[in-house]
């Protein structure tokens, strides 16, 4: 299959996609090697804290105990306006509670087993979420480099009129950039709808706040929060009128009665404590890409009704598929892997086409060694700086300051590199890679084995 | 096993098998649009048997074994790749001024200005306006809000693409404009301002 445009078109679609593909790279780059580790979120927090309390399944009168449990510690706090119960999942068995101060692990029997310790995890899905900026900025900023990899998916096309008919060849050990480009050309090809829908949920999310804005302005009269009701259901009015704590353990046995097929993923306790306390509890359906429904209680556990995320409006179950089409949470550990295949792939994509662009500029001759030399910078530098801030937090522990280890590695190396620019950084760099995953692994085990 | 989960199964087994045709058929001596319609077609098929199994959840994992076969194929064609001497490709991609050449600074930061903020702005409005327009033919307000927050990246990145297409900056004006009035027109028909 050969597309067919004309000369000019492809030579414009091959400037606009090098365009955009250059200024994004470093960035999108690292979003994308993010975006594949943190597929395993739920994983890196069992290595993260292995001592943990782990249960295939937690008693809805623990619950409501180690509630009341957490709630007590915070007597001398300001009142948690939401406190998150995580139930136990199959590829996260254990029951945390997190309130506006803290977390903590809670046993099956529900007494509190020790904080949650899983700042690496955290820092891994800011990195990726919002590249560690705060606020709606960092999140707004990621959601661009996603319509950045529609407009790179659409020129890459455009700019390749045999992309398809060559879709299946790979010449791997070719030299002067035929392989570097077959790589760039075939992984793209083949991962296009995992690449596209990636972006577009992405997208999604990132920019979701802003398109709210758009709506609440056009439509709402300024009100975010009535843009979003629609889709995700209203928070009902606060009173903060102390009450005694509400009944969670209701809800739980109203859902094993009612709805024996789903599972709790999460109980949501808003101003606990009050008279306005209210409960949501979300729960996974199966074989659904939706991240769950959401089921509504009152504070004495009596049913209210339910928000319509699986068989609402579609544009509910829409929004609601967004998530777990996005980090490849709806299919246990097989969609998992396939994500981190698919990701790797995309992330090679990223890398090589900066890499192909420079090697057409040095076949040329031109020599430019700084720019080789960042670019080696950026390619393994952001791994290798991913790895060590890893390798930090197993060694100084959860308050290791990883934000700053990761930015400060992943800005100094490309910057070192284009300093320092001969003997080429790409061998060295590729070296310190696998010892610092060999050491990080090393620690990892080392750490499993002494909890 | 469930009946909606056979389908899905056979709308997998569909889409792997489309891999498979679209191998044999793009590689052919001469171009075949009967076998390259074969491919496709099963792909079609897959995709339906998918979705008539399990709605989103089933397209999705089909997509994704279909995927996997081409990986795996793609693996098998690089691990057999006998060593080569072709020459790479030395098209320019005019990101960079060449030796000698104008910087062009003034011309690069308009279309920068263009296809990000201009092209967002006019991709948001486009979006509402088709939002507004939803609302009069009585959509629902979520039907209507999530398509726009699925139009809004949507938009964007066709319209970055399209203007980078463009060899005129008329053209790009319009491109800009004519969805931006639009969608204006219509959130002032449609809107609450």
């Amino acid at each position: 299959m050969t597309l067919a445009f004309s000369k000019d078109a492809v030579q414009r679609a091959l400037s606009g996609h090098a365009a955009i593909g250059l200024l994004a790279s470093a960035l999108l780059y690292l979003i994308c090697l993010t975006g594949t580790v943190v597929v395993l979120y739920q994983e890196w927090q069992r290595i993260e804290q292995p001592n943990a309390p782990e249960m295939a399944a937690i008693a809805p009168d623990a619950v409501q105990r180690a509630v009341a449990a957490v709630l007590a510690t915070e007597k001398d706090k300001p009142a948690t306006t939401h406190l998150y119960v995580h139930m136990p999942v199959d590829g996260l068995p254990r029951t945390t509670i997190t309130t506006d101060h803290q977390a903590f692990h809670v046993t099956a029997d529900g007494r509190i087993a020790g904080p949650e310790e899983n700042a690496w995890s955290e820092f891994l899905l800011g990195a990726h979420y919002a590249l560690n900026i705060p606020g709606l900025v960092g999140m707004t900023i990621v959601g661009i480099f996603g319509v950045m990899i529609l407009a790179l998916s659409l020129s890459g096309i455009v700019a390749h009129p045999r992309i398809f008919r060559d879709a299946f060849r790979l010449r791997a050990r070719d030299n002067h950039g035929v392989g570097l480009a077959d790589w760039h050309n075939r992984l793209s090809v083949w991962t296009l709808p995992f690449s596209l829908a990636i972006a577009l949920t992405g997208s999604m999310i990132g920019l979701g706040v802003v398109g709210a804005y758009g709506l609440a302005a056009a439509f709402y009269k300024n009100d975010v929060e009535a843009a979003y009701a629609p889709i995700f259901g209203e928070e009902a009015a606060p009173d903060a009128t102390p009450a005694p704590l509400a009944n969670v353990a209701a809800p739980l046995a109203w859902l094993a009665k009612n709805h024996p097929q789903v599972r709790p993923t999460y109980i949501i306790l808003h101003d606990p404590g009050t008279r306005g306390q209210h409960i949501q509890l979300i729960a996974e359906h199966p074989r659904r890409l939706i991240y769950g429904e959401t089921y509504e209680f009152g504070a004495d556990g009596t049913y209210h009704g339910k928000v319509g995320l699986s068989d609402g409006h579609l544009g509910q179950q829409l929004a609601a598929s967004t998530y777990n089409l996005h980090f490849g949470n709806y299919g246990g550990l097989p969609v998992k892997l396939a994500y981190i295949v698919f990701g790797l792939a995309l992330t090679i994509v990223v890398a090589t086409g900066t890499s192909i662009w420079l090697g057409k500029r040095q076949r040329r001759g031109l020599h430019e060694p700084r720019l080789r030399a960042g670019w080696d910078g950026v390619i393994w530098g952001v791994p290798l700086a991913l790895t060590l801030t890893f390798l930090a937090r197993i060694l100084l522990g959860n308050g290791a300051p990883l934000i700053a280890i990761f930015w400060t590695l992943t800005i100094a190396i490309p910057l070192i590199a284009i300093m320092r620019p001969q003997p080429r950084p790409k061998a060295l760099l590729q070296r310190l890679l696998v010892a610092a995953l060999i050491a990080a692994t090393l620690a990892a085990i080392a750490e499993a084995a002494s909890a | 096993m469930t009946e909606t989960a056979s389908l899905v199964w056979i709308g997998a087994a569909a889409t792997v098998a489309a891999v498979l045709q679209l191998r044999r058929a793009w590689g052919l001596p001469r171009r075949s649009a009967a076998a390259n319609g074969v491919g496709w077609a099963l792909l079609l098929i897959g995709a339906a048997f998918a979705l008539a199994g399990d709605g989103a959840w089933g397209l999705a994992v089909a997509s994704l074994a279909g995927m996997a076969a081409a990986a795996l194929l793609l693996a098998h064609a690089g691990w057999t790749a006998p060593k080569g001497k072709g020459r790479a490709s030395d098209r320019k991609a005019h990101m960079l001024p060449e030796a000698g050449e104008p910087r062009a600074l003034g011309r690069r930061l308009l279309t920068l200005l263009l296809t990000v903020p201009l092209a967002f702005a006019a991709a948001l409005l486009a979006a509402l306006g088709v939002r507004a327009l939803a609302g009069l033919a009585g959509w629902s307000d979520a039907d209507g809000n999530a398509m726009t927050l699925l139009l809004v990246p949507l938009l964007w990145g066709i319209l970055a693409f399209w203007l980078l297409m463009l060899p005129r900056r008329g053209a790009q004006y319009s491109l800009l404009a004519i969805p931006a009035a639009a969608g204006l027109g219509l959130i002032f028909i449609g809107g609450a301002v």
